[in-house]
């Protein structure tokens, strides 16, 4: 992705994921602070996994045992930012592709993360998880991720509710998930919204429609076959026809967004049209997805 | 108008043809079920949409139909308005008849090309503007109306009456032409019919209602040949003409030709409304036929030549059998073109080249062979059918004014009439009772047998006061005029369109008629023949053929120049006289093709407005 060049990075650098639900085990009242002074308590230690940050390597630990391990107090600070990324056949859809936004945005979200020490996994997602790159941590990971990103297909079904719960790493990490999804989900999304509030996740939503979803210019009388499932629909595309495609376009993303209040999930609904800068830049700061 | 169905016809039914359309928009709709594929996304929504539009069905089912109703209908109303539908009711619509004038004047070219063709084709016009179920009659005004076309709706068939019309060379009488019209379109009851009338003039005394003039007229300027006649002078003949100007004061250049042959220029000057004579003096007296002419090109050529025939003197020879009839005699002789023979009662001459016999006294036992005969105080006779028996004192004599020979009588007063006596005789087959007395006995009878006319007086001249009266040489010319054969050498001069009895020679069996063109009539003899064909201009040669010889003689037909020469009439219709030219719309139909064109564009908005709005 051409996109993430070094001053496109370094704008990122700037950004921050914000979170409640880290805070309260937290010192110093900020989750991830760039000081990290020595007032900070040690906690436990666990055994060191790739990807986390070797400075935090208990050298000491090492030399009694010669195994690494990793102060726990810094775990205790790191946030756990799960991104899903919706890969299922729908996203590959739209001038631009839904898919491709999808992709940009996970791989931001992702830099941003990183850059503020906190620990990031992804997950593809269609009718179940499709591929998944293991948590870590550290902007040296940054590109392997984005690479991984890169090569994910979009293919299968949507199905939310099915691929989110069965996410297991998920199990017993307090964390923030950010769902990249259209949200066109036949069994809806609501399961998966309750699974990662069960799990003490702060949910961030990121819905992603094509400019021909939010406003398409059909005309004549049009079978039309969709992408996951094949299904077919016969309609007479007249002024009236659209008119109530608007309207039930309207009320599906009313709904999300009602939803979203309700559960308290920060989200957000943009046009795959819509630049990545402005996206993330503006759309993304005023919604308070990113601070 | 007679009220029949109500009718509706198209001007262009042609257009119909377009309903044709109704196939494509049918095949439209059924293949409208063809959908296009195309991949969307998720069709999620789309199937929410759908199950509001099936929530909607029987509507949209309806509304689908509507819509292809409203094309359909939209399609019929859009074929009925190129069709241009007209609605009429009664006999199919109105009835126009057309009076063409066809007189003399119409050859006139002030108008292009000529008035004739101007006015042929306003009616081809009006022909052409007439609606499906309206009715045309053509009426040609001529010397008597003729109808040319009657109540026909058939277009072609009435252009071609109307190509058929030409002007004639005589002068017509418009006005019973266009009563002909009113009387036809009485017959019919179709008061409210028009009748367009194409001349160059509007006649006065007309009832003006629902006429419509097509005026044609140039005011041309004109000037015309009035008469061409000649007096013998001695060895030489004078030629009189008379020439006229229907235009501006001019000078006019004249020719004479004598037996075709120019003879003589003159130049006269003729101011307007004016008419001078011109004499062309020392012609020789062997010409036959002189011909006055105008060089100059007017708007009329017709009338800028004038004939005139010179006669050989025919003279009709009359055998008077009597003793001595000093009134009788004095009474025949009054005619010049009569060679009287005198002939004693007892020596009756037998000689059938006299033309008329007439006998005071006695009629011979044999008749002439040929030869009309006079008779007073007859004896009975078997040829002829008379029984004389005894006498009769007339007190007074009478007329019959039913007799078919009245005219005889014509200037005749027989009630002063004094008869001594008279013979009392029958009346034969074939005759009948001219004068008669108070108790009805013939004293004058007429008749013809066997193409020979006979006049019998049952009294003799000197046994009455007859030859005293003043109107003996009256009755005597009045039945000379019936019994002698015209000049069969000039047999008159008539105008075109007249008619011309031709009395036969009396010998005669055939009569040919040879028109200036070369076109052959052929007549019997008996009973004498009328002919009425001298539409052409010229000199007719007419042929007696008798048993041994033929007789020839001629007759000219000229133009009425007093009718048709003056050319300056009135363009435009004066006005509260009738209506002027354009053809009008039949009060008894109406195009409803707009009211067509309006209902489609309603089909078209309403059928937008169901596309758009349908629930």
């Amino acid at each position: 992705m051409k996109t993430f060049d070094a001053e496109f990075l370094q704008k990122l650098e700037r950004l921050t994921l914000p979170g409640t639900k880290l805070i309260q085990g937290g010192t110093g009242g900020r989750r991830r602070s760039k000081a990290k002074g020595s007032s900070i308590e040690f906690s436990d230690f666990r055994e060191y996994t790739p990807g986390d940050d070797y400075r935090a390597i208990d050298w000491h630990a090492y030399a009694r045992f010669e195994r690494l391990f990793i102060k726990l107090f810094m775990e205790e600070r790191e946030a756990n930012i799960t991104i899903f990324l919706d890969t299922s056949a729908s996203m590959d859809y739209g001038q631009p592709s839904k898919g491709v936004l999808a992709k940009k945005l996970a791989a931001v979200f992702a830099y941003i993360a990183l850059a503020n020490y906190d620990r990031v996994g992804i997950a593809a997602l269609n009718d179940g998880i499709s591929d998944r790159y293991p948590y870590f941590s550290g902007k040296p990971g940054f590109f392997k991720a984005l690479e991984f990103i890169d090569r994910l297909p979009f293919s299968g079904r949507t199905s939310l509710n099915k691929s989110i719960a069965g996410f297991t790493p998920l199990r017993g990490r307090k964390g923030i998930s950010i769902i990249l999804s259209d949200f066109f989900a036949k069994d809806g999304y609501k399961e998966a919204f309750r699974y990662l509030m069960y799990e003490q996740q702060d949910i961030t939503a990121v819905q992603i429609l094509a400019p021909e979803e939010l406003n398409p210019r059909f005309s004549g009388s049009l079978r039309l076959i969709d992408k996951e499932t094949g299904d077919k629909v016969e309609v007479e595309m007249s002024p009236r026809t659209l008119n109530m495609y608007q309207k039930a376009l309207h009320s599906y993303l009313e709904e999300f967004k009602s939803t979203c209040n309700r559960l308290d999930i920060a989200c957000i609904q943009v046009s795959s049209a819509v630049s990545l800068e402005e996206l993330v830049f503006e759309k993304l700061k005023q919604a308070g997805i990113i601070g | 108008m007679v009220r029949g169905e109500a009718e509706l016809s198209f001007n262009n039914p042609w257009a119909l043809l377009a309903l044709l359309l109704i196939i494509p928009i049918i095949l439209l709709y059924l293949l409208r079920k063809q959908h296009e594929d195309y991949t969307v996304s998720s069709t999620m929504l789309w199937q929410r949409v759908l199950q509001d539009l099936q929530a909607a069905k029987p509507w949209q089912r309806l509304r689908t139909r509507l819509l292809l109703i409203l094309q359909v209908l939209a399609v019929i109303f859009f074929a009925l308005s190129l069709a241009r539908p007209v609605w009429s009711r009664g006999m199919g619509g109105s009835h126009f008849i057309a009076v063409i004038d066809t007189s003399a004047r119409m050859q006139a070219v002030d108008v292009k090309p000529n008035r004739m063709e101007a006015a042929r084709n306003a009616l081809i016009k009006l022909i052409d503007s007439m609606n499906p179920g309206d009715i045309m009659s053509i009426v040609q005004a001529g010397r008597q109306p003729l109808v040319l076309a009657g109540s026909s709706n058939d277009k072609a068939a009435l252009k071609q009456a109307a190509e058929e019309i030409e002007a004639g060379n005589g002068k017509t009488d418009l006005g019973a032409a266009v009563q002909l019209a009113q009387a036809i379109l009485q017959e019919r009851g179709e008061n409210s019919g028009r009748i367009h009338v194409f001349s160059d003039f509007i006649p006065s005394g007309l009832d003006e209602e629902n006429l419509v003039f097509h005026l044609v007229s140039g005011n041309g300027k004109n000037a015309a040949i009035t008469h061409v006649g000649y007096e013998r002078a001695g060895e030489s003949i004078s030629v009189i003409s008379r020439v006229a100007n229907f235009g501006p004061e001019r000078n006019i250049t004249l020719e004479l030709k004598a037996d075709d042959m120019l003879l003589n220029v003159k130049e006269a000057n003729v101011p307007e409304n004016e008419e001078v004579a011109v004499y062309w003096p020392d012609i020789p007296v062997s010409v036959q036929k002189m011909e006055v002419s105008i060089s100059d090109e007017d708007d009329l050529m017709l009338d800028n030549s004038g004939l005139a025939l010179v006669s050989d003197g025919y003279k009709a020879k009359v055998m008077l059998v009597t003793e001595r009839n000093v009134f009788l005699e004095r009474a025949v002789s009054l005619r010049e073109d009569i060679e009287l023979l005198k002939a004693d009662t007892s020596e009756i001459p037998d000689n059938t080249d006299f033309h008329l016999y007439i006998y005071d006294g006695a009629l011979p036992e044999e008749l002439p062979h040929t030869g009309h005969i006079i008779a007073f105080a007859p004896s009975s006779h078997e040829h002829i059918g008379l029984v004389v028996e005894g006498e009769i004192r007339p007190s007074r004599a009478a007329a019959n004014d039913l007799s078919v020979y009245s005219e005889l009588l014509q200037y005749v007063e027989p009630e002063g009439y004094q008869i001594a006596r008279a013979g009392r005789m029958n009346v034969p087959e074939g005759f009948t009772v001219l004068l008669y007395d108070e108790r009805e006995d013939p004293l004058l009878i007429a008749g013809e047998q066997e193409g020979r006319k006979i006049v019998l007086f049952a009294f003799s001249l000197h046994e009455s006061n007859l030859p005293l009266k003043a109107d003996f040489p009256i009755l005597m010319q009045n039945l000379l005029n019936w019994l002698l054969p015209q000049d069969i050498y000039f047999a008159g001069q008539i105008f075109s369109g007249e008619s011309l009895q031709i009395e036969s020679y009396p010998d005669a069996s055939r009569i040919t008629v040879i028109s200036p063109s070369g076109r052959e009539y052929e007549f019997d003899a008996y009973p004498p023949p009328v002919f009425y064909d001298t539409q052409e201009v010229g000199i007719y040669r007419i042929t007696h053929q008798a048993e041994e010889q033929e007789y020839e003689g001629s007759f000219i037909v000229s133009v009425p120049t007093d009718d048709i020469s003056d050319l300056r009439t009135a363009g435009e219709v004066p006005e509260g006289r009738g209506e002027a030219a354009e053809a009008k719309t039949s009060p008894f139909e109406r195009n409803i093709w707009m009211a067509a064109g309006w209902i489609l564009l309603l089909l078209l908005l309403t059928e937008w407005w169901v596309y758009h709005h349908g629930a």
